[in-house]
């Protein structure tokens, strides 16, 4: 059912890379990147991640193209197996009741504010800015030879209360 | 096989011990060898496994971000496996997504598409495993790693090779180990073949073995000397049988050639096949000329016992045969053709069966040639009759005589008394005449002298001879009489007749004692009769100066009562005991009176009931008279 699941998955993301342009097509392989972090990083257990109620909380701070790939792959695909919900940030108190936040075109201000305020919550932060892994951001998407990879920022892995796994951090740069 | 079995035992032991060594430890290496290649295959085959889940495990990141650089560069860790040829893995939709390839093996083809998972594939060279790439539950695609197969003929190379060695050293172990087991089974064995074989070249049984332990073989051994044994017994009553049987044999022959007896023997047919010596006398036909022939078709002439002619049927041996039974003293008259007489044979005929069967198989015939005997027999009889007929001859004529000799002498008694009545008359008559006194004295002396004296002798030989005629008479009579035989109470009867001679004996100043007797069969009349004259005899003869003692006694010998009457009178001289038996004998006529008769009459008594008497005596001592009867009336 999960290869099936995949599969259909990876032909919806076939289409979307044919129908769209080049940037749609980044935003949807990385929000499809996205769910596979999922896989490989546990979230606390005392976190609302086991509460079956509570869906898988994105929330997307100053990007709305991204915004709406996430809305594209996840309007029925699960994460972690639960529905996903997705939002946009208006401040980054926001981000309080996420599970991941993806972090858009933001100042050096608000992403500063943003990961205080999120330091040592158990939420997952992805951006896709050059620099930003080294200003905190535990995953960052680069392109690396034409194609899409990313990077991890250990000591901000270290602080959350997330557990990235080995294969995860093997992958990136 | 065949050669197997002609090994010497020491050689079988030696060879199934290491034929069991060599099968055994070939078995052992062959499962070995085959164990140790499926180990090392599984060895291989685990690790090939765990390298590929290793590596697998990275490649699934690296296929989940679409990553196949990083992919091939997790492959090349298999480096540190040198027997891995190639590697490659594939995405979940079984898409070749990365390779590796040793760099130092030869090339290997990669499939384009993932092979079936889970599965191991093995070729001549190769062997290749299939795994899934899994993380936390999902697939994301599978490894294929192939790798060269060397090392497991390597390593099977190696444990063939080691125990090709071991079996080198386990087999010059047992070789050795054989060669000195093989002793206390083989030695034993072959020390009792050798005894087996000295006993047959010897044939002595009494050789024994010596045992060496209580095994099988010790049992073996005991057995043997016990076989030994047994026939040592059996040979020994066999040669004593042997010449137990030639010694009947030779006495059997002996006996057969010498004895008076005809011997014949016939076969079933009734075919004479052999006789004795006495057989060709009898008949007086040599065994060629009764060999092969029955003896009715042997014989020319024979009779039965009252003169008619013996049918041929009816000869003994015949009759034998024919009936299945025994004949017993027939007699025959058989016409001896070289004597030209006939012979009086009692022949008798016996068949032998041999067991389960009804036709006798031997006739065995005896011949009893009683001629002579018979002759013999015949003169006997007439001598007897002539006697008994001079006997009672003698008899009527001692009767006779004596009864009419009888007659006379009454008269002569009695004129006699007449006689004496008269002169004793004619005394008176003359004594009262006148004569001369010469002539008187003359007369009285007649008259009283010599008349009277020679009247005496007259009357007095007058009554001797009376009481002699009354003897005779007596006598005679006694072997006439009736006899009333039956059982007899001689103490009763004893004591009668003491009873009868108690005044008698008082007046000899002798005692009379009877002691207990045992009974007999005879005559009342003649018992008493005789055992009154011999106690009247001892009663005669005691000694005239001592007192005398005669004793009745009695005892049982056999089927006879023997009574004693014992005195301790006179006794009589050896020479004359025969002759007092005799008819008027008395062997001292002045010194007794009687007849004479009194043991003469006891003889005839004892001879009529079938008894006897007969006497010891010492002179100057004593007589022992004895007389036996009967003490049943069955007569032998």
């Amino acid at each position: 059912m999960r290869h099936l699941l995949t599969i259909a998955i990876l032909v919806t993301v076939s289409f979307g890379i044919v129908r769209t342009a080049d940037s749609d097509r980044e935003s949807i392989i990385k929000s499809v990147f996205i769910e596979k972090f999922t896989r490989f990083i546990d979230w606390p257990s005392d976190s609302d991640i086991e509460n079956d109620s509570v869906p898988f909380r994105i929330g997307v701070y100053e990007s709305e193209s991204f915004y709406d790939a996430l809305r594209q792959s996840y309007s029925r695909q699960k994460i972690k197996g639960k529905k996903v919900q997705i939002r946009i940030l208006k401040s980054h108190r926001d981000g309080e009741k996420c599970d991941l936040v993806f972090i858009g075109d933001v100042s050096e201000e608000k992403l500063k504010n943003l990961l205080n305020f999120l330091e040592g919550r158990p939420v997952l932060t992805i951006s896709d800015r050059n620099g930003f892994s080294e200003k905190g951001v535990m995953i960052n998407f680069v392109e690396v030879d034409g194609k899409i990879r990313f990077e991890i920022n250990d000591e901000a892995v270290k602080k959350s209360d997330l557990i990235f796994s080995y294969h995860l951090l093997k992958l990136s740069r | 096989m065949n050669g197997f079995k002609n090994l010497s035992i020491k050689n079988k032991i030696i060879l199934i011990i290491l034929a069991v060594t060599v099968s055994t430890y070939s078995a052992a290496s062959i499962i070995l060898i085959i164990y140790a290649r499926a180990e090392a295959r599984d060895d291989l085959v685990k690790e090939l496994r765990l390298a590929s889940r290793l590596t697998g495990g990275n490649a699934a990141s690296a296929i989940a971000f679409d990553d196949s650089m990083a992919a091939m560069e997790f492959l090349r860790s298999l480096r540190s496996f040198p027997t891995v040829a190639a590697a490659a893995v594939y995405d979940e939709n079984n898409v070749l997504f990365a390779t590796y390839r040793n760099p130092e093996s030869p090339r290997v083809a990669i499939p384009e598409n993932s092979p079936i998972a889970n599965e191991v594939f093995i070729n001549r060279k190769y062997v290749s495993v299939v795994e899934p790439i899994n993380y936390d539950n999902v697939n994301y695609g599978y490894i294929f790693i192939i790798a060269d197969k060397t090392p497991i003929g390597k390593k099977t190379a190696k444990y063939a090779l080691f125990t090709a060695l071991l079996g080198a050293v386990a087999f010059g172990l047992a070789a050795a180990l054989a060669a000195l087991l093989r002793k206390p089974i083989a030695d034993p064995i072959i020390h009792l073949a050798d005894a087996a074989g000295e006993i047959k070249e010897s044939n002595d049984y009494s050789t024994r073995v010596l045992k060496r332990g209580e095994d099988e073989i010790g049992k073996l051994y005991d057995d043997f000397n016990a076989m030994l044994e047994m026939i040592e017994k059996r040979e020994n009553e066999k040669n004593a049988a042997i010449a137990a049987l030639r010694n009947s044999e030779q006495k059997h022959r002996a006996l057969f050639e010498s004895m008076a007896q005809g011997v014949v023997y016939q076969d079933s047919k009734g075919s004479i096949t052999s006789v004795n010596p006495a057989t060709e006398e009898i008949l007086g036909l040599d065994y060629g000329s009764l060999y092969g022939k029955s003896l009715s078709e042997a014989i020319g002439k024979a009779m039965n016992e009252d003169g008619s002619n013996l049918d041929k049927e009816m000869f003994p041996d015949v009759v034998a045969r024919r009936t299945g039974k025994s004949v017993k003293n027939q007699i025959l008259g058989i016409f001896n053709e070289k004597t030209k007489t006939y012979r009086w044979i009692s022949a008798n005929s016996a068949p032998y069966f041999k067991t389960g069967t009804n036709e006798p198989y031997q006739i065995y015939t005896t011949l009893n040639d009683f001629t002579d005997r018979k002759k013999a027999e015949t003169e006997r009889e007439k001598l007897n009759k002539e006697l008994i007929d001079k006997n009672s001859e003698l008899e009527q004529i001692v009767y006779v005589a004596s009864h009419d000799l009888r007659s006379p002498l009454v008269n002569i008694q009695g004129f006699s008394s007449e006689l004496q009545i008269s002169i004793e008359e004619t005394a008176e008559l003359a004594m009262g005449l006148d004569m001369p006194e010469s002539t008187r004295k003359e007369l009285t002396e007649y008259f009283e002298v010599d008349i009277p004296v020679s009247i005496g002798y007259v009357v007095s030989s007058i009554r001797r001879m009376d009481a002699l005629i009354k003897g005779l008479l007596r006598l005679s009579r006694l072997g006439r009489a009736a006899l009333n035989v039956k059982e007899l109470n001689m103490n009763i009867l004893a004591k009668d007749a003491a009873r009868a001679f108690q005044y008698l004996a008082q007046n000899n100043n002798a005692e009379l004692q009877i002691e207990d007797l045992p009974n007999c069969f005879g005559d009342e009349n003649f018992v008493n009769r005789a055992l009154g004259n011999l106690i009247e005899n001892a009663l005669k003869f005691l000694k005239p100066d001592e007192p005398g003692r005669i004793v009745v006694k009695g005892y049982k010998l056999d089927s006879s009562s023997i009574y004693c009457v014992e005195d301790n009178g006179v006794g009589i001289k050896e020479e004359h005991t025969d002759k007092i038996f005799e008819i008027f004998n008395r062997l001292n006529p002045e010194a007794s009176e009687g007849e004479g008769l009194g043991l003469s009459v006891v003889k005839k008594i004892m001879e009529r009931l079938d008894g006897s008497v007969w006497l010891e005596s010492e002179y100057g001592i004593g007589s022992k008279f004895y007389f036996s009867l009967p003490n049943s009336t069955t007569k032998e």
